[in-house]
């Protein structure tokens, strides 16, 4: 008996490793909003998030075996393969970036705050773990978690000193593990 | 500013296991760590432990369906014709399945000693599949002698293997076929030695005798570079 068998969605990932179809095609209607809504939270372009989520669904296909039910809940397997799409997007789109196109990227990113800003309206109510962090531990956090930054990128993208911005990030952690782990 | 970073101690090696998750490492103290993680099941368990808590931040968001054009558009490109043979079989799972019993040997021997007297070689680079998931190991020693490892290879169709390969001056050279499983070794020619440091390297996936005309011509699972396991050691 394996940690999350329970999971509805052990099931489907098994199918997918036996290359049924069908299991694979409701693996996508339950959760492939959850991972749209992932990678719109990252990306921030809706054309980006779709192409993304059609590698993930490939990587998915190709890879279901390797899910480990002992190991995560099919949920958080699927969710990091997203971020992995994700967090290779963003990498590439910042190495254009510096590879020059300054005056194009900076018109697109005056149109990915208006889309931010709305997608922010859309987010649930905090998690009470996230409740017992300070504000600047969690925006460091999940700063860090949706747009794929080393601790010297977030500290430039927050305009903090590099130490400040380590210590937020050790201490938030920190008090999501004493909360998730204990429920304090 | 360099901070202590002790990965012998366990609540040290647990923080750093969510900064590993959370994606805050810079790439030196990432392949460092990556290199424990491939042989510490230990360590693999409390990053996916780090994985569900951080999950947090997913489960907070509000749905939002794709659009219907989506699922035709992933159908066509996959064919979702039934899959071959190979696999079907449960061959790879029960391989990986030997493979880490070893692994767990390796990694308690690390974790039981002074983390850098545990590892063979002077430098190391991890092979990653597209999930993070490490398929090889490859130690390097000054003299150009390299030991690979097999963790968990990426599946592979009958008849092909991973083939390494070194950029100098921008041209591929083939440094040999990865083990499908064990170890293997093999020697960096002479000419290629002074520049390993800071070569990049390759993993594409070729027919088990080698790639047609030695140039890659098979998907690639990889890129990376050796990181020194010495000299500036484990304190980041």
């Amino acid at each position: 008996m394996t940690r999350y068998e329970q999971d509805p969605l052990t099931d489907l990932l098994a199918g997918c490793a036996n290359g049924e179809a069908r299991a694979f095609e409701r693996l996508y209607h339950a959760t492939s909003a959850h991972l749209y809504a992932q990678l719109l939270r990252m990306l921030k372009e809706e054309s980006a998030a779709q192409d993304c989520l059609q590698q993930v669904y490939l990587r998915v296909w190709q890879t279901a075996g390797r899910y480990d039910a002992n190991l995560s809940r099919p949920m958080t397997w699927l969710s990091t393969i997203t971020r992995n799409v994700g967090i290779d997007w963003l990498r590439r789109r910042r190495r254009r970036r510096e590879d020059g196109d300054e005056a194009l990227e900076t018109f697109a990113d005056d149109t990915d705050l208006t889309a931010a800003s709305q997608l922010a309206q859309h987010t649930e109510r905090l998690h009470a773990c996230l409740e017992t962090l300070s504000d600047d531990q969690r925006r460091a956090l999940e700063t860090a978690y949706f747009e794929g930054l080393t601790h010297g990128e977030l500290a430039a993208a927050l305009s903090q000193p590099l130490g400040t911005v380590k210590s937020w990030i050790r201490r938030g952690l920190e008090r999501l593990r004493t909360c998730m782990t204990r429920g304090i | 500013m360099h901070d202590p970073w002790d990965l012998s101690d366990p609540d040290e090696r647990d923080l750093a296991a969510g900064e590993y998750v959370l994606g805050t490492l810079d790439s030196r103290q990432q392949a460092h760590f990556e290199a424990l993680l491939a042989v510490s099941p230990e360590l693999q368990r409390q990053v996916a432990e780090w994985r569900e808590h951080l999950q947090v931040f997913n489960t907070r968001l509000e749905p939002v369906p794709p659009p219907d054009a989506l699922w035709p558009r992933i159908v066509r490109t996959l064919g979702l014709t039934p899959r071959p043979w190979w696999r079907r079989l449960n061959v790879w799972r029960s391989l990986s399945a030997g493979l880490a019993l070893s692994t767990l040997v390796l990694g308690a021997l690390l974790l039981a000693r002074p983390i850098p007297s545990g590892m063979p070689g002077e430098a190391v680079y991890v092979v990653l599949d597209d999930n993070r998931v490490p398929g090889w190991i490859i130690y390097a020693e000054n003299d150009g002698e390299l030991m690979v490892q097999a963790v968990q290879p990426t599946d592979m169709p009958t008849g092909m293997a991973g083939e390494l390969w070194m950029m100098k001056d921008g041209q591929p050279v083939s440094l040999g076929m990865l083990p499908g499983r064990g170890e293997a070794r093999m020697r960096m020619p002479a000419a290629l030695r002074p520049m390993m440091r800071h070569a990049d390297f390759a993993v594409s996936i070729e027919p088990a005798g080698g790639a047609p005309q030695g140039r890659p011509s098979g998907r690639v699972i990889d890129r990376g570079r050796l990181v020194p396991m010495r000299g500036d050691g484990w304190s980041l």
